[in-house]
């Protein structure tokens, strides 16, 4: 009676072949990030760009509409702005007087930022990042704080490429940040969870609860997160407190660059 | 089994090269990881790994100096070929 044999000497000699090609080309990319840390990440970001740039106009942009559908839906979207300002009256006072007063204690505003379009975020992105269409052609540096268009910090800039740029968004797992929550501005360290979400761990007769904003150390308040809820345990001495980013990630469009670097 | 052509093997590749581009990394990663059944000695899903570590790594999710992408799809297709190995259903 004859069998299949399980293993033969040209199969043994063919795993070997696989097993020292993955380990020189794992050997060779290691090697080629510690010269060129970007370089792989230039080339394959300068070929996939355009493609993702096309895809976010024809997909979230206006590219397939008609002019004259496109002028109708300007015109409501400035009747609809005009409605917001005249709501948002009140605030604009308040905003511009915390203006003022900074500006008449010798401390300006933030400076100059520059509007991006989101062209890849998660989940497309397996790590929390977002690529952005403007790169070194806008001036972007290295570093430079990204905010949602309602001014929350959400990232930082980690590389720049020719016309485009990669974010790092706060959230990513294991990141940390000094933070302060609610109306006492408790000051904590807040952990990076994923998907715009974050964790602190602080002693538990810390009265912090639901819905109370968290902003980072800073001269101009901005919403960092929202207190989403408080994980406490009679037995331990610390309370977890869960919070997320006040905007959604995976629906974030339009983003604003910072001229000026992120203080580390 | 295994009987694929340069041809389109070619085409194979070209086609994930778009899948990584327009669809989310996990459609990718699943076909990838198909093919690595279904196509004789796929080193490409190296090549594959390299592309979406270059997309969106951070550099402080790297592994022994490569990024995760390239790690996995290392181990994966080690793993995988000598799995394939212990199959008769390979044998030819």
């Amino acid at each position: 009676m004859n069998y299949l044999l399980r293993t033969d000497r040209s199969k043994r000699s063919n795993s070997r072949a696989v097993f020292i090609t993955v380990i020189l080309f794992v050997i060779v990319v290691a090697a080629f990030r510690l010269i060129a840390p970007a370089a792989f990440s230039s080339v394959f970001e300068i070929v996939a760009a355009p493609f993702w740039k096309i895809e976010t106009s024809v997909i979230e942009g206006d590219g397939l509409k008609t002019r004259s559908a496109l002028l109708i839906e300007n015109t409501q979207l400035r009747q609809e702005l005009e409605a917001e300002k005249s709501k948002n009256i009140g605030i604009e006072i308040i905003r511009m007087e915390n203006e003022q007063l900074k500006a008449d204690w010798g401390r300006s505003n933030r400076g100059e930022n520059i509007l991006a379009t989101v062209i890849r975020r998660p989940p497309y992105s397996p790590y929390d990042t977002l690529s952005i269409d403007i790169g070194a052609d806008h001036l972007v540096q290295k570093n430079a704080s990204v905010r949602s268009l309602s001014g929350s910090p959400i990232g930082k800039i980690i590389d720049v490429y020719p016309h485009s740029s990669r974010v790092l968004l706060f959230s990513t797992p294991g990141e940390k940040y000094d933070v302060l929550i609610g109306s006492t501005s408790v000051m904590a360290t807040a952990t990076g969870k994923g998907g715009g979400t974050f964790e602190v761990s602080l002693p538990r007769d810390t009265k912090i609860v639901e819905g109370e904003i968290v902003t980072i150390p800073s001269l101009f308040t901005e919403p960092f997160g929202i207190v989403g809820g408080v994980l406490s345990d009679p037995s331990r001495p610390f309370a977890t407190i869960l919070f997320k980013s006040p905007i959604n990630i995976q629906e974030l469009r339009w983003v604003t660059v910072d001229k000026i670097t992120l203080i580390q | 089994m295994n009987r694929i052509s340069i041809k389109q093997r070619i085409i194979i590749d070209i086609g994930l090269v778009f899948i990584l581009i327009f669809f989310p990394w996990w459609v990718g990663s699943i076909i990838a990881i198909v093919l690595l059944f279904v196509v004789k000695d796929f080193f490409e899903i190296l090549l594959f790994g390299l592309i979406v570590d270059s997309w969106y790594s951070v550099p402080s999710r790297e592994l022994f100096g490569v990024g995760q992408g390239v790690f996995l799809s290392a181990v994966l297709l080690l793993l995988i070929s000598v799995f394939k190995r212990k199959l008769i259903f390979y044998t030819q």
